[in-house]
């Protein structure tokens, strides 16, 4: 590479660094004007205060976990019985997996009002628990491109195959097999996909707004329009938040089973 | 030799202070076929790189026909390169790889066109020309490269390992292409392999290297039957290696595991009661004793492994032992595991290698 | 003598015994061979994606073509020929073409420059790392974010009024078209970075070195080998951020509101109240949204997998 071209590399590198922190140490900066004096954390304060934001809040993480439990109940058997037995349905079920991120999320919730309304076999709008219902499932069908391959990737890293062979010669039964053996070896890449979609679920606004529930996200959108600051205060919040989690991904990843050599 | 062409001078090669090449000298005439040969990391593809200039010589310098090449960039050498994973350009029909070095050149469509028909048929493969990579087996894909290599006419041609990708069937055919292209060319070739089979079979001379050293440079004949080091000994060839000690330095005479045999030559700077290594190539013993061997040694057969054609026996004396191979016979089984046996050779067959035994 | 020692070796040297062929299932017995136990371990992934994925979209699908009373009718999606929604789809593709074509350009620049451009290796891990994470900044925070740094009282527009004495509020107003595709630039960008890294990577270090040996320069090796492989990917990911965009809304939902008229905003309004008075209406907008939507993924798609096939 001669002298000049990396010069150049580097000039964009700069600017692209630029562009990107930029916003978020504007937005760090904005939500310290709250007060005309100086720079304070006030809108922090005010923010952490809020009964609507602990309310909203909890609700979120509340959901987010339901989310991550019946994501990997129905990811981890699919995945693992499409390596173990199936293998041709793997074309059919990441085709299904493709589909959240064709479909926009708003088109999902608009089709789920229509389906699951008052008039409807499932009226799952009708009641709280109903609709809490279908945010999940909502949920689930968010993060399922991303739980999926998460799952499938650290299956693939162990050779599943192999290891319920070994497992099975040795005299293990199939639920010894999954608990015992196969669970242990995928936890740190089911974590990865948990906390992906912990994010996915803190920031999601267009559903939950659409089927009336009262997520984190509704709530900055509430803040948002009426309010200058606080709104950045909650920006910056949720930064930490999604950082936190790709950090913890990123973390665990270190610990993540080396690929198995398949001879 | 043919004139001189190429000429590498106190060549060192250092990444982050690891000195992987460490002070090389060598002289290639015009028209050689000359192979780099070693184990990995042992700096060969580095060297190669080196004359490529896709490295920069730490210190030493590259001299083409006189002239020192290292302030020229690699694409304005004209040298020639196939690689080990032929590297062909995946969004190119066959013709317009081959051509490619044509096209960068300013060469006319129609010159270009000729050319490359000409090159596919020298490789063997003249329908071809609109086929793509992807469609070919990496046999046909090498030969490929190979023309589009040669298609510029480059005036040296380096190699990088490029048989040891393929299935070993087409590796022995396309060894084989390769040297006669060479040939029919007169194309200065340096080839860069650790396929010690590779190297005697195509090279005109073979450059032995080790940990950034050359260990030997010589013809396939001198490398394998005469080896300076124990390295080159035994990276050429398969070899038996015993430890001896001198007994009477003047004549020759050695004690292997308390039974003397006799060397060819005179070993007078050799103190009595040294330790060294001796090299005895396989093919060299004969058991039972043939007649005209005049040196014969007492031991037990440890193993035998029947490969068909060929008995390979491993006879045990006391703390070192040898391989050697017989001829299948179908007329008498191969000899008893226990057995006790005799085998002979000659005293030139014994090598004494430079360094300590090990 | 023979040379018994070479024949020795050319019998046991090494042999190809050929790729190792991993034994599937007949793909027409796969139903019969698994057993209770399987099918109870995918029917919950086959069950969600039905429910949850397949049939209400499909259900939008067919309800853009059924009246109020049931029947088949094109009246809906006639209807969608309405100055207010025809307007709603100009401005999408408008800004979902804008924000692709600069998404895909700057990002190739960054992605090239980092990878290629003879920077150390870790910058690249560090730069897909923090565009996985940028990618999916969207949503209410980016709009508050770009509030803040572009906005009247924004932190860049406080610095360029004091520095360089220029008003950007004067000829920029970030709650505008503008304004919502730089900040649509915020995730497109990393998009981008993360579908072309793996691409820039394919281009192999040796087809460079093949060229260089052939003569040509860096310029020619782009030109002729390098811009060539890349040009498919280029495609799909322009389409991919094209449908990206597309259907987005948080993000503008929170910056331009209603002040923009996009048709998930304005979707989203009929889904909330019915503001067009026509409940099909609202079926035909979305059939529009997946219509255009899934055409440009198929884009990429397709785009994808012949790119593939020359790399293998």
């Amino acid at each position: 590479m001669k002298r000049g071209s990396r010069f150049w590399s580097w000039v964009i590198f700069g600017l692209t660094v630029a562009y990107f922190i930029l916003p978020l140490i504007a937005t760090f900066e904005f939500s310290l004007r709250i007060r005309r004096e100086g720079y304070t954390f006030d809108a922090y304060a005010i923010v952490f205060a809020d009964p609507k934001f602990q309310q909203t809040f909890l609700y979120s993480i509340v959901i987010g976990i339901c989310t991550i439990i019946v994501g990997l109940l129905i990811t981890v058997p699919a995945a693992y019985y499409v390596r173990l037995k199936a293998p041709q349905l793997r074309p059919i079920i990441e085709f299904v997996t493709l589909l959240p991120l064709v479909i926009p999320a708003i088109i999902l919730v608009f089709g789920y009002i229509r389906l699951y309304n008052s008039s409807s076999i499932l009226p799952l709008t009708n009641s709280n628990l109903g609709t809490d219902v279908l945010l999940t499932f909502a949920y689930v069908a968010l993060a399922l491109p991303y739980m999926y391959r998460a799952v499938d990737t650290g299956l693939r890293t162990i050779d599943v195959r192999t290891l319920t062979e070994a497992a099975n010669i040795l005299g293990a039964s199939q639920v010894t097999i999954i608990s015992r053996v196969i669970f242990p070896n995928i936890i740190v890449a089911v974590l990865s996909g948990a906390f992906l979609t912990l994010a996915i679920v803190i920031g999601e606004f267009t559903i939950a707004s659409l089927l009336n529930r009262q997520v984190f996200g509704v709530y900055m959108q509430n803040i948002g329009a009426n309010k200058a600051y606080t709104p950045q205060a909650l920006a910056v919040v949720s930064f930490v938040i999604t950082w936190g989690a790709m950090g913890m991904i990123q973390l665990l990843a270190r610990f993540a089973p080396k690929t198995a050599r398949t001879t | 030799m043919a004139e001189e062409f190429l000429r590498i001078e106190a060549l060192v090669k250092a990444f982050a202070g690891n000195q992987v090449v460490k002070g090389v000298d060598a002289s290639f005439g015009k028209g050689e076929f000359v192979t780099l040969l070693g184990p990995s990391g042992c700096g060969k593809t580095t060297i190669l790189r080196m004359i490529a200039g896709f490295e920069r010589p730490t210190s030493g310098q590259i001299l083409v026909e006189g002239k020192d090449i290292s302030p020229l960039p690699p694409n304005r050498r004209k040298i020639g390169m196939v690689f080990q994973a032929y590297a062909l350009f995946p969004n190119m029909n066959i013709e317009d790889n081959v051509g490619f070095g044509l096209k960068v050149a300013g060469v006319p469509a129609e010159q270009r066109r000729a050319r490359v028909a000409e090159m596919l048929k020298l490789i063997g493969l003249p329908g071809f020309g609109k086929r793509f990579p992807f469609e070919m087996s990496g046999g046909q894909q090498q030969r490929v490269a190979l023309a589009r290599a040669l298609a510029p006419k480059p005036r040296m041609l380096l190699l990088d390992e490029p048989l040891s990708a393929l299935d070993a069937k087409i590796r022995i055919s396309l060894r084989d292409e390769i040297r006669s292209l060479q040939r029919s060319l007169g194309i200065t070739t340096i080839f860069v392999t650790h396929d010690q089979e590779e190297a005697l079979s195509m090279s005109d001379r073979i450059v032995v290297m080790n940990e950034g050293r050359i260990e030997q440079i010589g013809a396939p004949f001198e490398i394998y039957n005469f080896p300076r080091t124990r390295f080159v000994a035994s990276f050429v060839g398969t070899l038996n290696i015993l430890r001896a000690k001198v007994v009477d330095g003047a004549s020759g005479r050695i004690a292997i595991d308390d039974q003397q045999v006799l060397t060819a030559r005179s070993m007078g700077t050799l103190q009595d009661g040294e330790v060294r290594s001796v090299a005895l190539r396989p093919e060299s013993v004969v058991l039972d004793g043939a007649g005209d061997k005049r040196n014969s040694m007492q031991g037990t057969i440890e193993e035998v492994s029947f490969l068909g054609a060929v008995v390979r026996v491993r006879v045990r004396f006391r703390d070192n032992a040898i391989s050697l191979d017989t001829f299948n016979n179908p007329s008498s089984p191969p000899p008893e595991r226990g057995a006790p046996v005799t085998v002979s050779f000659q005293p030139e067959d014994l090598l004494v290698l430079e360094g300590e035994a090990h | 003598m023979a040379n018994v020692s070479a024949t020795a070796d050319s019998n046991t040297g090494p042999v190809s015994t050929g790729p190792v062929v991993r034994s599937g299932g007949n793909p027409f017995r796969f139903l019969g061979a698994l057993s209770l136990g399987d099918y109870l371990a995918i029917a919950p992934f086959v069950i969600f994606a039905l429910m949850f994925l397949l049939v209400p979209t499909l259900g939008l699908v067919v309800g853009a073509f059924v009246d109020a009373q049931g029947n088949f009718t094109l009246q809906n999606i006639a209807g969608l020929d309405d100055p207010q929604i025809m307007r709603a789809f100009t401005i999408s593709v408008e800004i979902s073409a804008i924000t692709a074509l600069l998404g895909s350009g700057i990002g190739l620049v960054i992605a090239l420059a980092v990878i290629r451009g003879g920077l150390p290796s870790a910058m690249r891990s560090s730069l897909v790392t923090f565009s996985g994470v940028a990618s999916n900044f969207a949503g209410l925070p980016l709009a508050f974010a770009f509030i803040a740094t572009l906005g009247r009282l924004g932190l860049v527009t406080i610095i360029l009024k004091t520095l360089f004495g220029f008003d950007l509020s004067r000829s920029f107003n970030v709650i505008s078209f503008w304004g919502l595709a730089v900040t649509y630039l915020y995730f497109q960008i990393p998009l981008m970075i993360l579908i072309i890294a793996p691409a820039i990577d394919g281009i192999k270090k040796e087809w460079n070195e093949a060229a260089a040996t052939l003569g040509a320069t860096n310029r020619q090796f782009w030109l002729w080998v390098g811009l060539p492989i890349l040009w498919p990917n280029l495609l799909g990911s322009l389409s991919l951020l094209f449908a990206n965009a597309f259907g987005a809304i948080a993000t503008a939902y929170a910056l331009t509101g209603s002040s923009l008229n996009i048709v998930p905003i304005l979707l989203y309004a009929q889904i909330q109240g019915d503001v067009l008075h026509n409940p099909g209406l609202g079926a035909a907008l979305a059939l529009g949204m997946i219509v255009i939507t899934a055409f440009a993924n198929v884009i990429y798609l397709v785009v994808r997998t012949r790119a593939e096939r020359w790399l293998r």
